[in-house]
């Protein structure tokens, strides 16, 4: 793939097309990599911190507050290093860094807030996929608002009165799930 | 500790009564730990209704982990290149070809959808009367047809209640890869239940589902159309073979 400009690729992570990912990944990466590892991270913590940069980014392309004056690489390496900056004291690990030669530019105040709440919709994300599939699909119609009546005919259950009360039961089984995540105490 | 969250949920789901609202309102307000809890509920509802978000999620996770495999793969060669040589490549190509054979078996919903979604032009007059037709939806309708997106949405999206409107708003969605959008709007025609785009936003609904790699909602969607004996059940039926 061509060198790609800063438009096609917030583009390419705004409409979430599989194939700007590759060319971010495969261009952008190696850096994150290099970055991580060389403070006391490993190659997990360097593949989650850049997913979680592509995420940070697709929430402020989604709020329309996203204004990129430099070049994406440099955009997107200060995420990662205030992610991982993040990240190392929550580990109460020493966090200055020892390799800082990249160019990163000072991100809007509100990055830091955008990031709390990324990962704490992340840990209930993550619980939501752990339910069974049944939970998934009740609590899923429920929030797109299709009737009761209806989700118990989708579901095969045998009245309306019993979809409501599975809605419930998965929700409750939902936030214990999240409740009980080591996460959850951390973030909160 | 159970009340206290059946009224919570109650709250959220709108199916209070004035005066308990109020109540429920006065203890967010004066009561932290109720408070919080009302936060949570509320934001784990907002969490697992970002489809697009967990999509995208789902995306980079893939690429990071075809990234490793491929890096397994070349190290696990180098490796064995000194003494298996020949059966290492044999089995390499075997393994990638029944990749490729069971790819090829079994079509992911992704590339169901990419078979079967097809541009619909818009043919105006065809429905309806096109002579009292809103002058702003023909104009949006001529956008459409002319593969100007964006500025359809624009236009379709101030008309609410106007079936038309929001069944070429739901194609433009799609055109515009914002599958949740479009399967709003396609619902809506569909609840409307007395018009003549009900087969076909069905039809799409199902597509947008699968594009979503959502299967069981497909799935029901399909059965739907062949149940309903609707213009689409050949299709359908196709379809729910791969599922």
């Amino acid at each position: 793939m061509t060198k790609l400009k800063v438009e096609e690729i917030l583009d390419g992570i705004r409409q979430n097309d599989v194939e700007i990912l590759q060319y971010v990944y495969k261009t952008f990466y190696p850096q994150v990599k290099y970055f991580i590892n060389a403070n006391s991270g490993t190659e997990d913590d360097a593949q989650d911190i850049f997913q979680e940069a592509i995420i940070i980014i697709f929430r402020k392309l989604k709020d329309e507050q996203l204004e990129i004056s430099c070049t994406f690489s440099t955009y997107l390496y200060s995420v990662c290093k205030l992610l991982w900056l993040k990240q190392l004291e929550k580990r109460k690990v020493q966090n200055e860094l020892s390799i800082d030669k990249t160019d990163y530019i000072d991100l809007p105040d509100d990055t830091q807030t955008l990031m709390e709440s990324s990962e704490r919709y992340r840990l209930y994300q993550d619980n939501f996929k752990k339910l069974s599939e049944d939970c998934i699909r009740v609590l899923e119609l429920s929030l797109q608002k299709i009737p009761l009546k209806k989700i118990a005919e989708i579901m095969g259950y045998k009245s309306e009165k019993y979809a409501k009360k599975r809605k419930f039961i998965c929700k409750e089984r939902l936030i214990e799930k999240i409740k009980s995540d080591p996460k959850f105490k951390e973030l909160m | 500790m159970k009340n206290q969250n059946e009224l919570i949920e109650k709250y959220i789901d709108g199916e209070l009564s004035p005066e308990e609202r109020q109540e429920v309102e006065k203890l967010i307000e004066q009561d932290e730990q109720f408070s919080q809890e009302f936060q949570l509920r509320l934001n784990v509802n907002h969490a697992i209704m970002e489809n697009d978000v967990m999509k995208l999620r789902e995306n980079l996770e893939e690429i990071c982990r075809n990234s490793n495999q491929q890096k397994g793969t070349i190290i696990r060669r180098l490796y064995e290149r000194k003494w298996h040589l020949v059966a290492a490549s044999t089995t390499i190509l075997v393994v990638i070809g029944s990749f490729v054979l069971s790819e090829f078996n079994t079509p992911t919903p992704e590339q169901l959808f990419n078979k079967h979604y097809k541009f619909e032009t818009c043919i105006e007059g065809e429905r309806g009367n096109s002579s009292s037709m809103d002058v702003n939806i023909k104009t949006a309708l001529t956008h459409y047809n002319n593969s100007e997106f964006t500025e359809a949405i624009k236009i379709l999206k101030n008309y609410e209640d106007n079936i038309l409107s929001k069944f070429y708003l739901g194609l433009s969605y799609v055109e515009t890869k914002k599958y949740s959008k479009a399967i709003r709007c396609f619902q809506y025609v569909l609840d409307d239940n007395n018009n003549l785009f009900l087969e076909q936003s069905r039809w799409y609904k199902g597509l947008c589902f699968l594009k979503l790699n959502k299967k069981v909602e497909a799935k029901f969607v399909f059965e739907k159309i062949i149940e309903e004996k609707e213009l689409y059940k050949d299709k359908a039926a196709e379809i729910l073979k791969s599922l």
